[in-house]
């Protein structure tokens, strides 16, 4: 009885958890996507600091105690530039697995093409 | 005479040993019962995607899988074929009858923690009148994604976190050598990026597993997309379909597995819809799976 009750809540928790939704990000956001200008001149301190800080050196990853390389200020990003651009930029798989949106990608290309200015 | 009596004892034993199997013939045709077929596969994954096999009553199922780095993103000695990005999956299993088997499981890859069930509807029999000629399972599961949301000023909900995937699984062992899988498999995902990107991806997996020696097995994995396959990442990589190659390797009580493949996901959400390595492109990585069954069975308990 006890087998029958067990497994008929697991059945139960199945259907109940197939909440499904078809929701679409461009839909459920219309404002945030594309509403950046994805081409404006940014330096260290106006803009690639914070992409940097949210999608790299982020806790655990490359920030200071985590994974190497350290990207957390301006003369250790500068220093790995290199490597953050073949991953980041060209082989587009940082962060792991799949990239960065395509606005930061720009971002991040034109300020490396710019001369990485602080 | 010595020679004489040899040989004379020697084709008493051999007529002897015929006698034995026609005896034994003779009660296999007698007990015309369907028998089901067992080890279609070695393990509950042929590679990355489930089998049709269930671990038994009461037994637990300890599974470690691991991910490697793709071999092009270094050299392969810099980063020693992709370790020092590997990625990991922790799960367990439980078998609550010797048909239904319920698991839990932790990705590190996009933080996902998924929760899984499997049914045995049918099993391949052997050796009736009547034999059923496939083993049909069902394998659900739901993911969730529990990544921080990439923007939070937005209104984010939890539903958008949750991934299902549907599969019935159809396999048939043809002999000790080859057996085969057809996987019809559906994956819905509650949130999707583009207008264009449909949340439900149809997918059909093929899977085989043939023997090379008596503890080793070749398993080759498939799931081609049948819809969405112009899906891109938000970085414009565009996805690509699963591709596994692997081995089984038994050792007395463990299985281990070892593969090559283009995906770092390890639930079916995952590697059927997110894979985006490309094996023309050397965007593959090293794997392996580790399993551990503990018995909490007191009644076949055999150490």
């Amino acid at each position: 009885m006890i087998k029958k009750i067990l497994l008929a809540t697991i059945l139960l928790s199945f259907v109940v958890l197939s909440g499904c939704y078809y929701d679409k990000e461009e839909e459920l956001y219309p404002n945030s996507i594309n509403n950046t200008d994805c081409n404006a001149p940014l330096t260290y301190n106006t803009g690639i600091k914070t992409l940097i800080n949210s999608n790299c050196a982020t806790s655990g990853c490359h920030a200071a105690g985590g994974i190497s390389p350290d990207l957390s200020n301006y003369t250790l990003l500068k220093a790995s530039i290199s490597s953050v651009k073949f991953r980041a930029i060209d082989a587009k798989n940082m962060p792991s697995p799949a990239g960065m949106s395509a606005c930061n990608i720009t971002k991040l290309d034109n300020w490396i093409k710019a001369g990485t200015p602080e | 005479m010595k020679k004489i009596l040899l040989l004379s004892s020697l084709i008493l034993l051999v007529n002897m040993a015929w006698a034995q199997d026609d005896l034994l013939d003779e009660l296999v045709l007698e007990n015309k019962k369907a028998t089901p077929v067992l080890a279609t596969f070695k393990g509950t994954r042929i590679i990355t995607g489930q089998s049709n096999e269930n671990i038994s009553k009461k037994h637990l199922n300890f599974l470690v899988l691991h991910r490697f780095g793709e071999l092009k993103d270094d050299a392969w000695y810099y980063s020693l074929l992709g370790f020092d990005n590997a990625t990991v999956r922790l799960a367990f299993d439980y078998g609550i009858t010797d048909k239904l088997m319920v698991g839990v499981g932790r990705s590190s890859v996009l933080k996902v923690y998924d929760m899984n069930i499997k049914y045995k509807i049918a099993q391949q029999t052997v050796g009736g009148k009547r034999n059923f000629p496939l083993a049909i399972s069902y394998y659900g599961n739901v993911a969730i994604d529990t990544k921080t949301f990439p923007d939070l000023t937005r209104n984010n909900y939890f539903t958008s976190r949750l991934s299902f995937c549907h599969q019935l699984i159809l396999a048939r062992k043809f002999n000790d050598k080859v057996s085969l899988q057809i996987t019809p498999t559906v994956v819905h995902r509650n949130l999707v990026e583009k207008k264009s990107t449909p949340n439900d991806i149809f997918a059909l997996g093929l899977g085989g597993s043939f023997k090379i020696t008596r503890s080793t097995r070749l398993n080759i994995e498939y799931y081609p997309r049948l819809n969405g396959t112009d899906e891109k990442t938000k970085s414009g990589v565009a996805y690509t379909d699963y591709l596994g190659i692997g081995f089984d390797i038994e050792t007395g009580g463990h299985v281990f597995q070892l593969m090559f493949s283009n995906s770092t996901y390890m639930y079916e959400q995952g590697f059927i819809t997110q894979t985006t390595g490309k094996w023309s492109d050397f965007g593959v990585r090293l794997g392996f799976n580790l399993s551990r069954t503990f018995s909490f069975d007191n009644e076949t308990k055999h150490k």
